[in-house]
């Protein structure tokens, strides 16, 4: 069987931060570590691509997402599905050949040259982003990375930092940033029925429609550092497949003994809280305006800091209910007219 | 409003903007702030030319809006707007009225005009918006003018 080809970076080897806008890894720290690891193959700053290309790959995916193509490429073939396993977005195989970014993974033992003192290794294309013995943080680091990669890098997209779920065939948005409660919100949306569509982030196209980015759910444990993760299909729910219009955005953040008391807001504020929590507004302000405005101009916008996440739940599900019984009956209120 | 106020020419400061229905969206490139004004304070804003005084301003909405306009709506309104960062300092020397800010509260109470309002977030970097930590999520960056 011909060996595959492997992968080349679409853009010439460019550096991570003039393609991506990740900010680069900081002088000295990257080449402290290495040389502390004591790896001759590894010992420039940067392990250029082309040294990580001459290792032996056992197992290589090629992928296209949002525009983006990604290569995965890990030194022992049982490692390969894991780390597909953790990619939220809706993806396709494609040619191994040119890729914007590269994944390589080498696991503790795999090549005598690069075993780093029984350390499994990350690559980034030539910027290593872990070394560590424990392969489920590996794999959190590369989930990750990547999805910031898709965020920041992909054209004709953008991602707000959200809770997103569906709900009869409209999206309800809640932006926010780490720790306003969001994935509490989306848990508390799919037990009462909604689809599940993102935890993190709500990909908006240049129509505002939003499509899912369903990762797996995060959900912090009480002492609020340890972390578990779970599939929505786990909890019984659906996980949504297709573009939605957005029908509401939830302006929210959790606050102890707070209730919900909910003002309507217009949708210029919603707006608002789209480019509050976009995370390339700056980069492209007057397409991002164009691109929340679709979206919030067919959208309720409601405002208030919540408590009980039940609660909350409870008396949107219900405002929503009144929302498409509103709509229906104006509907069949216009067919009658004409 | 005094007259040194009425022959006054505000600018309003390079951006882009958007219509939705009866608000503007205003992004400010220099301050990467984004605003909303509600129509009265998008009005007063369109016509800030550095050319046209505010006496000419308050002429024009009020043939905009075929009723009279309360010269303490727009006093408050470039006030607000000059707040947002959304009106250029002119040669005139125009300055906000914020001392007479309360009074043109206290004569507007009795008005029936919908009063100006903006809204201003700060639009964050991609490393701000993916992630903050526990003790800045309190502050979303969003602060308000009027209501």
């Amino acid at each position: 069987m011909q060996e595959p080809p492997d992968f080349a970076l679409r853009n010439g080897g460019q550096s991570d931060s003039q393609t991506s806008g990740l900010p680069a890894m900081p002088k000295g720290a990257e080449q402290g570590s290495i040389l502390r690891c004591d790896v001759p193959i590894l010992k420039p700053k940067r392990c250029s691509l082309e040294r990580l290309n001459r290792l032996a790959w056992a197992g290589r995916a090629s992928l296209t997402m949002f525009g983006l193509r990604v290569g995965v490429r890990v030194s022992a073939p049982e490692f390969l599905d894991r780390f597909l396993g953790c990619i939220p977005a809706r993806w396709k195989c494609a040619r191994p050949q040119s890729v914007d970014r590269v994944y390589s993974f080498i696991a503790r033992g795999a090549s005598p040259r690069v075993d780093v003192r029984g350390s499994h290794l990350l690559y980034a294309n030539s910027q290593r982003l872990a070394r560590t013995e424990d392969l489920g943080q590996l794999v959190e680091t590369f989930e990750s990375d990547l999805n910031s990669y898709i965020a920041q890098t992909a054209q004709q997209w953008f991602f707000v930092h959200a809770g997103v779920v569906g709900w009869k065939g409209r999206a309800i948005i809640i932006p926010g940033r780490s720790y306003s409660g969001k994935t509490v919100l989306v848990k508390e949306f799919l037990r009462a029925g909604a689809k599940y569509y993102s935890d993190e982030f709500a990909a908006l196209d240049g129509h505002g429609c939003v499509y899912p980015f369903p990762r797996l759910l995060s959900v912090r444990a009480e002492d609020g550092q340890t972390r578990t993760r779970i599939r929505a299909e786990d909890m019984g729910s659906e996980t949504g497949t297709g573009p939605l219009p957005v029908g509401l955005l939830l302006w929210t953040h959790y606050k102890a003994d707070a209730h919900w008391r909910p003002r309507v807001l217009s949708s210029g504020r919603g707006v608002l809280a789209l480019l509050a929590n976009a995370l390339t507004a700056r980069s492209q302000p007057a397409l991002a305006l164009a691109t929340f405005e679709r979206a919030a101009v067919r959208a309720r916008v409601l405002n208030s800091i919540r408590g009980d996440a039940m609660e909350t739940v409870e008396s949107v599900v219900k405002y929503m209910e009144r929302q498409v019984l509103c709509s229906t009956s104006s509907q069949s209120a216009s067919l009658e007219l004409t | 409003m005094n007259e040194w106020v009425l022959d006054s020419t505000p600018k309003r400061k390079d951006a882009i903007v958007r219509q939705l229905d009866d608000e503007f969206l205003v992004y400010d490139l220099k301050a990467n702030k984004a605003h909303c004004l509600n129509r009265m304070a998008g009005e007063v804003w369109m016509l800030c030319d550095g050319k046209t005084t505010v006496a000419e301003i308050v002429r024009r909405l009020g043939e905009t809006n075929k009723s009279s306009v309360d010269g303490a709506v727009i006093e408050l309104a470039l006030s607000r707007l000059q707040k947002a960062g959304l009106i250029e300092q002119d040669s005139s020397g125009f300055e906000p009225m914020i001392p007479s800010r309360r009074a043109a509260l206290r004569k507007i109470a009795t008005a029936t005009l919908a009063l100006p309002v903006v809204t201003t977030i700060l639009v964050p970097t991609a490393a701000q918006a993916a992630s903050l930590s526990r003790k800045q999520r309190s502050a979303p960056g969003q602060s308000r003018s009027g209501q």
